[in-house]
């Protein structure tokens, strides 16, 4: 067997997906790719995307058509450094197809990943992925989100790191009444959930609030942490696009809503109606509103952010990494400016206020090398 | 999430509710106790028991069983909702609509609007309907058309538990009156409802399915039918959007038209019959908003024009079924 060749499969985005659909190829078969180049879309039940090379070299043959929808982990094309025979594609797919076992069965329901541990009084919803790897990553999603918002990393990343991503009070399938949402209180939460799950060191990857709850963490308990990645984050300036936040608790239909997540990417085409409906879901649970104003009113006050967290990032004695999107339209990207140069920083172009989600790789890439160095 | 049925996700909703606004009651026929049983202890909760349990919490006072009269149901329901309550009651068979529907008409509907704005009757009407229970002509019916010719009547169709959860919550906490239909073959079905209480604003329809080649138009049971006749026709290459219309009344036109635009292909599955029904209201309102997106003639998929038939084979023939709905949609495709 020629080890020429590759195969390149469906990715699994996020832990509950189990088939995708191919949109468009956007490479043909003959093809050059480089790793990182963006090949194919792909449709998933939750999400629209784009697909990056996994390889260096040439696609030689196309497996799945646009149209078709196959198993995570399936054949979608093979890749190669050089040409090889027909016969020889042909074989290499034989026997991939023969080795290929589906580890999803589609007919079973969702498999529930989610679990619920009690912190400071509060039930927090979690997903983990432990590899009894040394380094944890805990992942804390931003305003309105929830851990779902890590599907293009937490998945890729537990290969390597005991991965942990949990849902803010308020949010996802956490507790949605909370007395207090100062970013001290959502640092010390942090803390309990770490003592709680027996996390005694953790690389903290948050986004816009998240990261600045991350931040707040670093400050608070320095001895915990040993990294941090972060996306878009709060407290480094004064500008944010407050009426963002507003509209969007405030969403009563699909339409309104759509007009607002539009705003979080580079390119809106991302937005499914699924993804629309999941987070109406989670709008019209009793009391999320009432909890996203009081969190509302923590990042904001008189249409600029409450928090300056500058001197704190700049003082942490850990490795920082910040990611920005360039054409990020709720926090402006240049608020990196007041960074001091121990951090390192990537501006992202092409990309919103959703790296984590738009440029999946890129932030992949940053969040190994903040805990690997 | 918590996977729950049709009939768990209604009762949840109705006992949360009345856990929250001590205005809530429920009244009905048999809704406390049950044919066979005594009543207090181990009541039915209904003909096929979907309030069941709602006693022991609440007592009499708020589950209230009734004589056998629809009138004098809906009568002091309408009467205690403009007094103040917040009153669920039960329409057993929306088929006995016919001798309270005066108190509905011409009563409940038209206080808001006659007093000038000044009454609000907070009524919920709980019903069944729909073929597939062998159940004969005067207990199978649908019926809905006849209420969203109504103006002034809220008229709720859920499809799945969580929908039907989150729009009774939203129902009982509107100020008007709202008829809430469930088919009664979706009791047993089940899906992801969430323990808390959540709400779904009325007229917004919900995109169940999304493709480029054909839309489905449902309401009620036949979305589950739409379903999967896409799921079908998936296999073989036609990607379909199936849009659930949720409530009748108010209808949501911006989502029906967006669906039929985006195929142009148009099959309304309708289970009620067929004159002057939803279907053809939809068909009207595409024809008159959205005439040049069409690519092929609207297709509808109802029963014929009579009663539902009580002999098992004959039913089957009249009712809708993925069978039809899927030739149907192949004369388009």
């Amino acid at each position: 067997m020629s080890t020429n060749l590759v195969a390149i499969t469906m990715p699994k985005w996020g832990l509950s997906m189990k088939e995708g659909s191919i949109l468009k190829w956007i490479k043909s078969n003959g093809d050059n790719i480089s790793k990182g180049d963006m090949i194919l879309e792909i449709e998933t039940e939750k999400v629209v995307n784009e697909m990056e090379s996994p390889e260096d070299g040439k696609i030689l043959k196309i497996c799945a058509n646009e149209g078709d929808t196959v198993p995570v982990g399936s054949i979608i094309a093979v890749c190669g450094k050089q040409d090889a025979s027909n016969e020889e594609i042909d074989a290499f797919i034989e026997e991939f197809n023969s080795n290929f076992k589906s580890e999803i069965n589609l007919e079973e329901g969702e498999e529930d990943l989610n679990e619920k541990i009690k912190v400071s009084d509060l039930e927090i919803n979690f997903i983990k992925n432990i590899n009894s790897n040394n380094e944890n990553i805990l992942f804390i999603h931003g305003f309105g989100g929830d851990l779902n918002n890590w599907m293009f990393n937490q998945n890729e990343l537990s290969e390597k790191f005991n991965t942990y991503a949990i849902d803010l009070p308020g949010h996802g399938m956490s507790e949605k009444n909370i007395h207090s949402s100062t970013l001290d209180d959502l640092a010390n939460l942090i803390s309990s959930f770490c003592i709680a799950t027996d996390i005694n060191s953790v690389n903290l990857v948050g986004h816009s609030f998240g990261a600045g709850i991350s931040i707040k963490t670093a400050s608070l308990y320095p001895d915990l942490i040993n990294s941090l990645t972060l996306i878009s984050p709060i407290g480094l300036g004064k500008e944010i696009d407050s009426a963002y936040l507003e509209n969007f608790i405030n969403a009563e239909s699909r339409r309104d809503l759509k007009k607002e997540i539009e705003k979080l990417y580079f390119n809106s085409d991302i937005i499914t109606r699924d993804m629309l409906n999941e987070v109406l879901k989670s709008l019209r649970i009793d009391n999320v509103q009432s909890t996203l104003s009081k969190i509302q009113n923590e990042i904001i006050i008189n249409g600029e952010q409450k928090n300056n967290l500058i001197d704190e990032i700049n003082s942490a004695k850990v490795p920082v990494c910040v990611v920005w999107g360039k054409e990020d339209q709720i926090i402006p990207s240049n608020h990196h400016e007041v960074l001091n140069d121990r951090i390192k920083i990537i501006i992202e172009k092409d990309c919103g206020h959703m790296a984590h989600i738009e440029k999946p790789s890129v932030v992949n890439d940053a969040i190994n090398s903040t805990i690997v160095g | 999430m918590p996977i729950k049925t049709y009939r768990e996700a209604i009762n949840e909703a109705l006992l949360q509710e009345m856990k929250k606004d001590e205005n809530v009651v429920v009244i009905g026929e048999d809704v406390a106790g049950g044919a066979g049983t005594n009543g207090e202890q181990d009541a039915w909760g209904g003909v096929l028991g979907v309030t069941k349990g709602l006693l022991k919490h609440f007592g009499r006072e708020r589950i209230i069983d009734t004589p056998i009269t629809e009138t004098a149901i809906m009568g002091m329901a309408s009467g205690a909702a403009l007094t103040g309550l917040r009153p669920v009651a039960e329409l057993m068979f929306v088929d006995f609509m016919g001798v309270c529907f005066d108190q509905i008409l011409n009563q409940t509907a038209k206080f808001r609007y006659m007093f000038g704005g000044k009454a609000v009757t907070p009524l919920t009407i709980r019903t069944m309907y729909g073929g597939g229970l062998r159940a004969a002509s005067q207990h199978s019916q649908c019926l809905y058309p006849m209420f969203t010719h109504v103006p002034g009547i809220k008229v709720v169709l859920p499809s799945n538990p969580y929908d039907a959860k989150g729009l009774l919550i939203q129902s009982i906490r509107d100020n008007d009156p709202v008829i809430f239909m469930e088919h009664k073959n979706l009791y047993d079905t089940s899906g992801d409802v969430p323990d808390e209480s959540y709400s779904i604003p009325f007229g917004e329809a919900n995109f169940t399915r999304e493709g480029k080649d054909l839309t489905f138009i449902a309401m009620g049971q036949t979305v589950e039918i739409c379903n999967n006749v896409a799921d079908t026709l998936k296999k073989e290459g036609k990607t379909c959007t199936v849009l659930d219309l949720r409530t009748l009344s108010p209808l949501d036109e911006d989502s029906i038209l967006e669906a039929a635009e985006e195929t142009g292909k148009i099959v309304i599955v309708d289970e009620s019959y067929p004159r002057c029904n939803v279907a053809t209201d939809i068909s009207a309102l595409i024809c008159q908003k959205s005439f040049d997106s069409l690519k092929a003639g609207i297709k509808m998929v109802t029963p014929p024009h009579t009663p539902v038939p009580f002999s098992p084979p004959l039913e089957d023939l009249y009712l809708p079924s993925e069978e039809k709905v899927l030739n149907v949609a192949k004369e388009i495709l």
